[in-house]
């Protein structure tokens, strides 16, 4: 009796782990903000009078493709997406109008490739301290978040758990 | 010719061939004795001096630092990755460095006087160390300056905004006045410290 009900329950699980699994595509049509998921949003710490500061983050997308319109923060005036790269020996930037997320793929915004350019702090940024920041996407609409701020030269997110150390 | 003659002549070439040893080893630039993780610049010249106002509104050139090792980067305070990136590292250098450090010069030099004002230059870089001091000057000045050293950089239209595209190397200079070292971006704490280490060896 017992061990008919264990066997019941099992079945009933299996169906149900596989009407999600079927479920899911469906699913995504509809909800694609339920299959972008924002990892790690981290910025730096600024030193006094800097207009700028530069924020970092990962987009897991289990979805289809999407495209990364703009990003909106209280601290700055203005976000604009760039990208760093090097060419003739030189660091230079442009500017990103939009981003693809590519289909069940990631993006990352990383100190050697694109980042969220805040331009026009309100203030410095301060180590330790946490600040929203909004991505607006083309089929996901918005999603916000919460960046935490490194130490001054941080070239990674800081650990969750220790806060946000600087190294040496 | 006879014995006695031929001693003065064995003996005058025995001498010429000492002292050509010594000069050879006196020309033979001490660099090489040293032993360097970075770039070095073989031919050590004497650095091409510089006219620039620091950040106190002080004219500087490169002689105003002699006696200690130098350290020069060319950036702009509105640059988002490489500039505070490096002197956060050159900070570290400093740390790791320890009494060293008391011997090196960071030397900041803005490639965007328009914006970056002399108050706004101190107020950034002394977040870093309150030892490093940023320059400034005309725009001929810094051109010059940069030139001098191969650091090109190019101002460029970003949305309604400008950037400064530029080269991300950093160059060392030693006690006299020659350089030295070229050093990338991505130069670890251990090497620069390293290299900077054998360069304040012996100074007082």
């Amino acid at each position: 009796m017992n061990t008919h009900i264990q066997c019941a329950r099992s079945v009933l699980t299996r169906v149900l782990v596989l009407v999600l699994v079927f479920a899911l595509p469906a699913l995504a049509a509809d909800q694609h903000a339920g299959l972008l998921t924002i990892i790690q949003p981290w910025s730096r710490a600024t030193p006094p009078g800097a207009v700028i500061g530069a924020a970092y983050f990962e987009i897991i997308n289990a979805g289809a493709a999407d495209t990364l319109l703009r990003i909106e923060s209280p601290v700055a005036r203005e976000v604009e997406m760039h990208m760093s790269f090097v060419e003739g020996g030189m660091m230079r930037m442009r500017a990103m109008p939009s981003v693809k997320v590519p289909e069940h793929g990631h993006l990352r915004f990383d100190p050697n490739g694109m980042h969220a350019m805040l331009i026009d702090l309100r203030q410095p940024l301060k180590e330790g301290q946490r600040f929203p920041m909004t991505l607006v996407f083309q089929h996901a609409g918005r999603m916000s978040v919460e960046a935490v701020v490194g130490g001054l030269g941080a070239t990674s997110a800081p650990t969750q758990e220790g806060g946000a150390h600087e190294q040496g | 010719m006879n014995r006695a003659s031929r001693f003065p002549t064995a003996l005058a070439v025995l001498l010429g061939g000492v002292a050509a040893a010594f000069a050879w080893m006196a020309m033979r630039p001490t660099v090489w004795a040293d032993n360097f993780r970075l770039t070095t610049l073989p031919d050590a010249r004497t650095a091409p001096d510089f006219q620039l106002t620091d950040f106190n509104g002080r004219p500087r050139s490169l002689l105003d630092y002699r006696g200690r090792v130098v350290v020069m980067f060319f950036g702009f305070t509105r640059c988002p990755n490489a500039c505070p990136t490096e002197l956060f590292t050159l900070a570290q250098v400093m740390k790791r460095l320890g009494p060293a450090s008391d011997h090196v010069q960071v030397l900041f030099i803005t490639l965007d006087p328009e914006r970056d004002t002399p108050k706004l230059l101190r107020g950034y870089v002394t977040a870093f160390d309150r030892r490093f001091v940023g320059l400034t000057g005309t725009m001929e000045q810094i051109d010059s300056a940069a030139n001098s050293y191969h650091v090109m950089h190019v101002k460029e239209l970003i949305g309604d905004d400008y950037t400064i595209g530029h080269s991300t190397a950093s160059y060392v200079l030693d006690a006299q006045g020659r350089q030295r070292l070229k050093v990338p971006l991505d130069a670890t704490v251990d090497d620069f410290a390293h290299d900077l280490a054998q360069l304040t060896r012996g100074l007082e």
